[in-house]
């Protein structure tokens, strides 16, 4: 029998991971007073019951950044929090890529029957939750556990990673993983954002990111540790032109007319070669 | 079935749970020196390849909740296993359906210098003590795995929302009791075998409700927790038999309590 509902995983004391379907994971972590819901996923599940099952405690809600695959479940929430430099991209997202995007995701990494689901679950919204601005340097008190924002941009303008110093557990959206794509940003304004991720990692030791166990993939581990080095290491190689980039192709996920792709220890960084520094800066 | 591979989950900081197609679950502890893996699963996994891709190499020991051909299966790819009961041969358990027996060692017949375990024993994997306490109920040499910086304990089948004594009731409460002492920090229970889709484990609760349930089958107006000839206390469900409940405990117990 494939796998019907989303896998629920605690990953560390007070810390849960839902995987939806194999198409992105939502975090939830519990404080002594309160909990904080990361990420809201692709929407094709009833995400609310699956966290409040989770969890007893009040909770907010902040999104790592506006992508389809992160806020799909919003309409559920009252309000949430998402850097503002998403907010226009993620109102605008339709319920067709959505279902697209998951189909596109399912058989990729491993075999298409692991996941049993169907179209016919994405929810279209009805409505949108009250937005409020995520910040750099926001902190999350949920009582003897303060979490904090850190913005990096790169995989989309507004994109944030969250720190939690208890668990010393980085959640970084799709903003610091092995196969990082930085399409929508200029290479250096993502290597300053991650410089930035670097000035905090003695707060850290584990590095998940928004797609634990990545579509019909089935191990649910973290990154591995070297993992924002070697993001890092790729983007000044690419900015130095020191780097080769292996495949430069056609994307399929997205509107960019060319991406190049560029390996570096455990991390490939897709990104636009046209983009490389903001002029001007 | 449409996975075809061990399910790896991980728990924890360097703490992995290895899903075995839904049979049963092992663990791989690692520290800064070496590692522990606890169980070995039925056999069909080759757990061997597995745990030395976790373990990044280092060095490891292994030990058996207990030796049910579930948990003692992949035993034999390994020179020595420590376990308090006698390993049973998962190629020659009947019990055992022979489609999910396929060992993925060779030398089906291989069965491993088999170390003793008592209550106390210390693992040091370096920066990293995981305790054994010895817990029977489930068979007479049941041990459970409590590690203090995770704040989890690894008990097999010997403790559960559905236990079934299959030796003296009085044993079991002692063990549990003094898997409760001996774990201060305990947070969460992880059973030997778990469902696809719920990696939590098991609330620290779930120990004092299955203490109580042994209590409760002892004490002399323990049929008001009754329920379908079960004993049941809140979330912990006590399937038993009258001979289990007037045995005598064993005496003298393992060194170590």
């Amino acid at each position: 029998m494939p796998i019907s509902k989303p896998i629920i995983v605690q990953v560390a004391k007070g810390v849960y991971a839902i995987n939806e379907y194999g198409l992105d994971s939502v975090f939830v972590v519990e404080g002594s007073k309160s909990a904080l819901v990361i990420d809201l996923g692709i929407g094709c599940c009833d995400m609310k019951s699956i966290i409040e099952d989770i969890t007893a405690l009040s909770y907010e809600v902040v999104l790592t950044h506006g992508h389809l695959d992160h806020i799909g479940s919003w309409d559920q929430f009252d309000r949430v929090y998402l850097h503002p430099d998403d907010w226009d991209k993620a109102k605008a997202v339709e319920l067709a890529p959505r279902i697209a995007s998951g189909e596109r995701m399912r058989g990729q990494e491993g075999d298409a029957d692991v996941w049993s689901y169907s179209p016919e679950q994405f929810r279209e919204w009805k409505r949108l939750p009250e937005i409020l601005p995520l910040e750099d340097g926001m902190e999350f008190d949920l009582g003897d556990r303060v979490l904090h924002c850190v913005h990096t941009p790169g995989h989309s303008a507004g994109s944030c990673c969250i720190i939690d110093p208890v668990s010393r557990i980085l959640f970084s959206g799709d903003a610091c993983n092995v196969s990082l794509r930085v399409t929508d940003c200029h290479v250096e304004t993502a290597l300053k954002g991650l410089l930035r991720l670097k000035s905090f990692e003695h707060e850290f030791d584990r590095n998940f990111n928004g797609h634990l166990a990545y579509a019909s993939g089935v191990t649910h581990i973290s990154m591995p540790l070297s993992t924002l080095d070697d993001c890092i290491r790729a983007m000044e190689d690419i900015l130095a032109d020191r780097a080769q980039p292996n495949v430069s192709f056609r994307s399929q996920w997205a509107d960019k007319p060319m991406v190049a792709s560029y390996i570096c220890g455990a991390v490939t960084v897709t990104y636009n070669p046209e983009k490389l520094r903001k002029e001007g800066a | 079935m449409p996975i075809r591979t061990p399910v790896v989950v991980e728990i924890d900081r360097k703490t992995w749970l290895v899903q075995e197609y839904g049979l049963d679950c092992c663990y791989a502890l690692l520290g800064e020196r070496s590692g522990l893996l606890i169980d070995t699963g039925c056999g069909r996994m080759n757990i061997k390849a597995l745990a030395a891709r976790l373990f990044e190499g280092r060095p490891y020991q292994v030990v058996l909740t207990h030796g049910h051909s579930h948990h003692a299966g992949g035993a034999g790819c390994f020179e020595k296993v420590f376990c308090a009961d006698t390993v049973q041969n998962a190629v020659r358990d009947e019990a055992l359906s022979p489609d999910f027996i396929a060992p993925a060692y060779e030398g089906e017949d291989f069965l491993p210098e088999c170390l003793p375990l008592y209550t106390g024993d210390e693992f040091d994997l370096g920066g990293r003590v995981v305790v054994c306490v010895r817990t029977p109920g489930h068979t007479a040499g049941s041990c459970s795995f409590y590690d203090r910086q995770s704040g989890i304990a690894f008990v097999g089948d010997a403790c559960g929302r559905e236990l079934k004594a299959n030796n003296a009731v009085s044993d079991m409460l002692t063990g549990l009791m003094n898997l409760k002492r001996m774990a201060p920090g305990l947070d969460r229970l992880y059973p030997g075998h778990i469902s696809y889709t719920d990696y939590r484990g098991m609330p620290a609760s779930v120990l004092e409700d299955a203490i109580c349930a042994c209590r409760a089958a002892l004490a002399p107006d323990g049929h008001r927790y009754h329920v379908d000839g079960k004993v049941v206390f809140r979330g912990v469900s006590l399937e038993y038999t009258k001979k289990w409940a007037d045995m005598e405990p064993c005496s003298p117990y393992p060194p170590g309590i």
